[in-house]
């Protein structure tokens, strides 16, 4: 299959773009892939050596499950496709630290505080309040992070949005019609403009006559990352965890 | 007790933008405009800090 | 198991505490202490 894509915003976390000559169905693989199968990391297990703060061990372990780790996949595997068979090597696993103790007065714990052994990893966000301390608590911990699916935990779902929609294509003497649009539509010259500079008004894009319609194999994509991958990144790496499981399925018909 | 640290709905984390949200908000700004101001765009991920309740103040006596 | 007066804060023994009842302040609420240890949470 062949197709166009044609990027018209993009900013690190964000990201919309054009994909022209695909089907429905191929797209929405990709919006599934980057929901459910590409893998990012997080915390996956946590040993609790001290906590005297008023949240209990499991849920404080919960929260520092979802803080989102940014993602070196060139660096680890999968625990079960690792070399080690799932049980726990360097290649597949890193360790975090968390030492804070409130000494004499509150403390908030964030996510800027969890010391990540290996420096390709961090959290994405610095800033994310885990928890709260009073004077003389104090919170000690050692936690393992894990490259893990979304399918498998909601945890690893490094989109927080993935959707698409048909692209709309203005058309000359179409009479009208439409007050209103939201999204990206194609001009007349083929340009893609964003609706929202003109707070969805076509009155104020396009001429009177103007009409519209769906562009039947143009979808118009947009993405936004939970900080763990860039989100043309996460796209890229959807395509090819679609691609490789395509081939699978190939190489177990021919065999 | 704690704000949730992603939208319970889409996922995106949230917790990060809750303080300055508290904050600005005290300070008399609308809410609307900070919530939009801060990128949350999703109504999911505005109901997260609109009605988080935070705790922890009540509950730290009991240890 | 190390237990703690939910009053006097004092630490007892939940045995010698005959009837549930703290020997020293006659509180008969106790608090269970955190046991010593590692403990390992799965985030699931």
């Amino acid at each position: 299959m062949e197709f166009e894509v044609e990027n018209i915003e993009g900013d690190g976390r964000r990201a919309a773009f054009v994909v022209r000559g695909a089907t429905p169905a191929f797209v929405n693989g990709v919006r599934r892939a980057m929901l459910a199968d590409v893998p990012t990391m997080a915390i996956d297990t946590v040993d609790v050596y001290e906590n005297t703060s008023v949240i209990f061990d499991e849920v404080l372990s919960l929260r520092l499950g979802l803080v989102p780790l940014t993602t070196d996949l060139e660096g680890y595997e999968l625990p079960e496709e690792c070399s080690c068979e799932g049980e726990g090597c360097t290649g597949c696993e890193v360790s975090v630290l968390l030492d804070v103790e409130a000494e004499d007065e509150d403390t908030t714990v964030y996510s800027g505080d969890l010391e990540v052994e290996d420096p390709e990893i961090e959290p994405a966000q610095d800033g994310i309040p885990i928890i709260d301390l009073k004077p003389d608590q104090a919170v000690v911990l050692e936690a393992t992070a894990r490259l893990g699916r979304g399918r498998d935990h909601a945890k690893n779902q490094g989109a927080t949005a993935a959707a698409y929609k048909h692209l709309y294509r203005a058309v000359e003497d179409g009479g009208g019609g439409e007050d209103v649009l939201r999204g990206y539509v194609e001009t007349l010259d083929g340009d893609v403009v964003d609706m929202s500079e003109y707070d969805g008004r076509v009155s104020e894009a396009f001429d009177d006559d103007v009409g519209f319609e769906t562009v039947d194999d143009a979808f118009v994509f947009e993405v936004e990352s939970d900080g763990s991958y860039e989100a043309e990144q996460m796209v890229s790496e959807a395509a090819l965890s679609l691609s490789e499981r395509a081939e699978e399925l190939a190489d177990t018909i021919a065999t | 007790m704690m704000v949730p640290v992603r939208c319970f709905t889409c996922g995106k984390p949230v917790a990060a933008e809750y303080e300055e949200y508290v904050e600005r908000v005290d300070e008399g700004e609308d809410e609307e405009e900070v919530l939009d101001d801060l990128d949350v765009d999703r109504y999911c991920c505005r109901r997260m800090l609109v009605s988080h309740q935070e705790l922890v103040d009540t509950v730290a006596p009991y240890q | 198991m190390p237990y703690k007066c939910a009053r006097c804060k004092r630490q007892t023994d939940i045995e010698s505490a005959r009837g549930i009842k703290c020997p020293y302040c006659g509180h008969r609420i106790f608090l269970k202490e955190r046991g010593g240890g590692v403990k390992r949470v799965d985030v699931r």
